[in-house]
């Protein structure tokens, strides 16, 4: 028994210092020695632990029995570090070293040439309701982008006009599909609209420069449309404006949506009211309508069909510089689209993405006497195969594109007379791509791809590179480059009359970008220059003889844009504000010399501003833009010369107010705009007529102006039987 | 031999005792208590102070502190699914305590629904995730209302709903459900009276709901009380 009392306390000692807490400390530092605070620092598997302090320090009772264990030390974004620990432990301090985890890949963005309307990404320039809310735009896409820096503002067109670029320099894909004819019929002088509702897209990207290999066809940008997927709840809505009437139902089913909607327009109530610089014989109308069927076949499987059908007609009569003084442009159109697109997940990382387009574009131009009838008929496929998991550190994407088109037109010089010319021309396009996104190093990523196409109408191919790297600076900023080669088929009006004679026309872009983005804040600045080549150019006073075209033309284009955006400074104000700086010349077309397009303005300035005021549940948005002179061919100028005559500056100032209220219980928009409110009078160029006056040597003009002063819109917008109430605190959508 | 079986019993002993130490004190307070479980393992006892702990605080550092226990809980058990629920939780209460800006408070969500992938890979009661990931949705939305209440709103009705379907007895998809209410404008059909019978509800399911087990979550009752007292006092001037 004595013995066993005299063992107790050796034991009572043993037994306490075996169970005793054991004070462990240390410090946690990163990769370059900087301490790390917030890391979890415990004894793995019990409970014993902390979190390192703001210095990196750290220090914790375990109460472990003796033995051998693992302390880990583990912090998001860095690989979890680990130390062998004998308890009881020596009274040394630990010392960890994080290392950061490899970024994983996308978690630098490649920005150069790219703007993004978007939710999701923090990185985008715009939201979504951006472009359904900038004043001046009246929800169209095209109008919208055109207030960011690298276009230029040309009124009488309403379509995208990139970096010194055309119109149709641009192109519009929609779902990974391009779209043939993007925007409706217009004439002359009336500025087109997008054929597509901003509602119906969740992601927007306007490349102005750059872009990837997955798209071609455009020798300036593309405008990518994403469409949403499964609508998010069933209801109906209403709509009465100034200019249509408009009903939507849609219908959501567990893995199933479908929407329909029918739009009627009539301008000629609206244009009997306000005043207008043009005569309307028959002002705008037409009916719309559209289905969008949305099936979630998986988790990650997606079908969408998406068919719309517009028709409408139009009868204007505009200043003529001829002595009739006034000419009339009737014209007629009809066009029907339908994209299916299938997206799935397959083996072995592997994903697919589909899609099949139709289109039909029927269009009656009658100028005067002329007749003038254009069918477009065109059916694009697309297939990509994407494995996003071959490697951490990139992926690959592997694709093909077709297009079967079928382009004709009547052309009847005078209505009274039965000479009558049918040119028309059939292309297939067969385009391939392959593509790489990959991530050198934490900071370093980039994207490499190639693109090729065989045109048989042309009978040649191209093969175009393309390169972008982006090195992440900070952890808010980054710099970005972009380099690539880009070929487009010459315009359908071009390939009519002398189709086997051309050949590709290309352009190169360089772009350089820096982004800066924190906390609601984002600037971009942006350098680039393009050079243009193989452009098709002809005899302007013989357009109809294919003789005269080749590929002759070269041009180039050259500045900088910049982009700085605000959400955070003033609560509830938005706003940004875009300059761009386009130095470019081409010879191209009828240009008998190199000389700056007339579609390019050498300063472009916009300013978007939106500001909610909660107590008036109202959200109001201004839109200021001004255009630097452009240049038009002055026939008259006595010094010889060409486009050598300068168009006053463009300046508008826009306003909209939207309201948001309950009528009849249901949720409800009332939504004013008015654009160019200060009733400006730009001139967008001018007519000049055919022959000098004899009395005076000169030849008679008219300027090309707006077809009115000013544009009103006033809409009510009914949704019904939301199940989640719409709420009026918010700022609209 | 003696000696051994001393030494193991006074090691025993020291074990049971500081191993309920640091739950003591805590689960005096605390709504959950293992306390009245019959056997508490070491583990359940430690969760269940850990889960008091959570449970009663607001403090954004504590909560992260809270979530940083839970991880160290998953390294004791790494096939229960509660550390991984609770470590969601208290990132998700963290937001919405928290001073930070959005980004940070984003990057806090998505850590959340991280820990919450974890706990359905776990074969974590379904219902639960869904109630905790509609929550995550309403932290989503309130990070930045202007832009995102059209479709987080939307998102946390759609998993609330599935919730219900799965368990309709589980009272918190009826809390989640009553604060979307509440916080929508009442002349949208949401505000306080709106939303008052379905916290009534919400009271209901509460009352009648047993957790699965002393660590299940239990969380919400309080939350409740205080609305319903709320209504009382608005009641009584």
């Amino acid at each position: 028994m004595k013995r066993l009392l005299l063992l107790l306390p050796p034991l009572l000692l043993l037994a306490l210092t075996s169970r005793a807490q054991t004070t462990l400390r240390g410090t946690v530092r990163d990769a370059a020695g900087q301490p790390l605070p917030g890391v979890n620092v415990f004894v793995r598997g019990t409970f014993d632990g902390t979190s390192t302090d703001s210095v990196g320090r750290f220090g914790f009772e375990t109460g472990a029995a003796a033995g051998r264990y693992v302390v880990q030390a583990s912090l998001l974004g860095f690989i979890t570090s680990e130390q062998p620990l004998t308890l009881p432990a020596p009274a040394a301090p630990l010392s960890f070293v994080l290392k950061a985890t490899p970024h994983a890949l996308g978690s630098v963005v490649i920005t150069a040439g790219a703007f993004e309307a978007s939710d999701e990404h923090r990185s985008a320039a715009l939201t979504t309701r951006d472009i359904q809310t900038t004043a001046g735009a009246l929800a169209d896409v095209a109008a919208a982008f055109n207030t960011l820096p690298g276009t230029t503002r040309v009124g009488e067109d309403g379509m995208l006009f990139v970096r010194g670029g055309a119109a149709s320099e641009t192109k519009t894909y929609l779902d990974g599909l391009p779209v043939q004819n993007p925007y409706n019929a217009t004439v002359a002088a009336v500025p087109a609209r997008g054929r597509f509702s901003p509602s119906l897209f969740k992601g927007t990207v306007f490349s102005t420069g750059g872009y990837s290999a997955l798209y071609g066809q455009a020798l300036s940008g593309v405008l990518l449309l994403n469409s949403t997927d499964l609508a998010p709840e069933t209801q109906t809505g209403l709509s009465a404006t100034s200019v249509f009437l408009g009903a939507s139902r849609t219908r959501r089913w567990e893995r199933t949506s479908l929407a329909l909607t029918t739009d009627y327009t009539n301008l000629t109530p609206y244009t009997g009211l306000l005043p207008q610089n043009v005569r309307w014989d028959q002002a705008p109308r037409g009916l719309s309508s559209s289905v969008a069927l949305h099936h979630r076949t998986s988790q990650a499987g997606m079908l969408k069909m998406y068919g719309t059908w517009n028709s409408q007609q139009l009868q204007i009569g505009q200043p003529s510089p001829e002595p009739a003084g006034r000419q009339t442009v009737g014209l007629r159109s009809a066009n029907a689209y339908l994209n299916t697109t299938f997206r799935s997940p397959l083996r072995r990382g592997w994903s697919l993405q589909s899609g099949l387009a139709l289109s039909r574009d029927d269009q009656h131009l009658r100028p005067d006497s002329l007749r003038l009838r254009t069918l477009e008929q065109a059916l694009t496929g697309r297939v990509v195969l994407i494995n996003d998991s071959a490697n951490a550190r990139f992926n690959v994407k592997v694709g093909a594109e077709g297009l079967v088109q079928q382009v004709g037109q009547v052309v009847q010089p005078n209505a009274a007379a039965p000479t009558v010319y049918r040119p028309e021309f059939r292309e297939k396009r067969l385009a391939g791509f392959v593509e790489s996104d990959f991530q050198l190093t934490d900071r370093l990523a980039g994207r490499v791809g190639g693109r090729t196409e065989y045109s048989a109408l042309l009978g040649r191919w191209n093969a175009a590179p393309r390169l972008a790297l982006a090195y992440q600076t900070t952890a808010n900023s980054s710099v970005s480059a972009a380099y690539g080669h880009f070929y487009q088929t010459p315009d359908n009006a071009l390939l009519l009359v002398a189709a086997p004679r051309l050949r590709f026309e290309q352009a190169t872009h360089a772009v350089l970008t820096y982004q800066y983005a924190r906390a609601g804040r984002l600037l971009q600045a942006e350098a680039y220059h393009k050079t243009y080549t193989q452009l098709v150019r002809y005899d302007g006073r013989n357009p109809r003889d294919p003789r005269t075209y080749d590929n002759g033309g070269t041009g180039y284009a050259r500045g900088f844009d910049l982009l700085w955006r605000d959400r955070k400074t003033i609560k509830y104000l938005e706003y940004y504000l875009s300059y761009g700086f386009l130095d470019t010349k081409r010879q191209y077309r009828q240009d008998p010399v190199s000389a700056v397009p007339t579609f390019a303005a050498r300063h472009s300035v916009s300013v978007v501003a939106k500001y909610w005021v909660p107590a008036l549940h109202t959200q109001f948005g201004a839109t200021a833009s001004y255009g630097s002179p452009r240049r038009y061919h002055d026939l008259n100028q006595a010094e010889p010369g060409y486009n050598q005559g300068r168009l006053p500056t463009y300046q508008d100032l826009s306003l909209n107010a939207s309201y948001l209220t309950h009528l009849f219980g249901q949720f409800t928009i009332v939504h004013l705009a008015v654009n160019n409110v200060l009733a400006r009078p730009n001139v967008f160029g001018y007519r000049y007529a055919q022959q000098p006056a004899a009395a005076t040597g000169l030849y008679n003009r008219v300027a090309v102006t707006p077809t009115a002063p000013r544009m009103v819109f006033l809409g009510v917008f009914i949704s019904i039987n939301k199940q989640t109430p719409g709420n009026v605190n918010e700022r609209p959508e | 031999m003696k000696t051994t079986l001393l030494t193991l019993a006074l090691a025993a002993a020291a074990f049971t005792a500081s191993a309920q130490q640091p739950a003591a004190q805590p689960a005096a307070t605390a709504t959950t208590t293992a306390a009245t479980a019959a056997p508490t393992d070491a583990y359940t006892a430690l969760m269940a102070g850990a889960i008091a702990e959570l449970m009663s605080t607001g403090d954004p550092a504590v909560l992260r502190a809270s979530a940083a226990k839970m991880e160290r809980a998953a390294s004791v058990k790494p096939q229960d699914w509660l550390p991984r629920y609770y470590q969601a939780y208290a990132l998700l209460i963290n937001v919405f305590q928290s001073k930070e800006d959005g980004d940070a408070k984003d990057q806090t969500l998505d850590q959340a629904e991280a820990a919450l992938a974890q706990a359905r890979k776990l074969g974590g009661d379904e219902a639960e995730l869904l109630v905790l990931q509609a929550y995550v949705y309403q932290a989503r939305l309130g990070i930045s209302p202007m832009l995102r209440s059209m479709k987080y709103s939307g998102m946390v009705n759609e998993a609330v709903a599935k919730a219900k379907a799965l368990n309709p007895a589980n009272p918190r998809a009826y809390l989640v459900q009553a604060n979307n209410v509440y916080y929508t404008p009442v002349m949208f059909g949401g505000g306080a009276e709106v939303a008052k019978p379905l916290y009534q509800e919400a009271k209901a399911r509460y009352a009648a709901f047993k957790p699965a087990s002393s660590l299940a979550p239990n969380w919400g009752q309080w939350q409740l009380n205080g609305r319903l007292k709320a209504y009382e006092t608005a009641a009584a001037k």
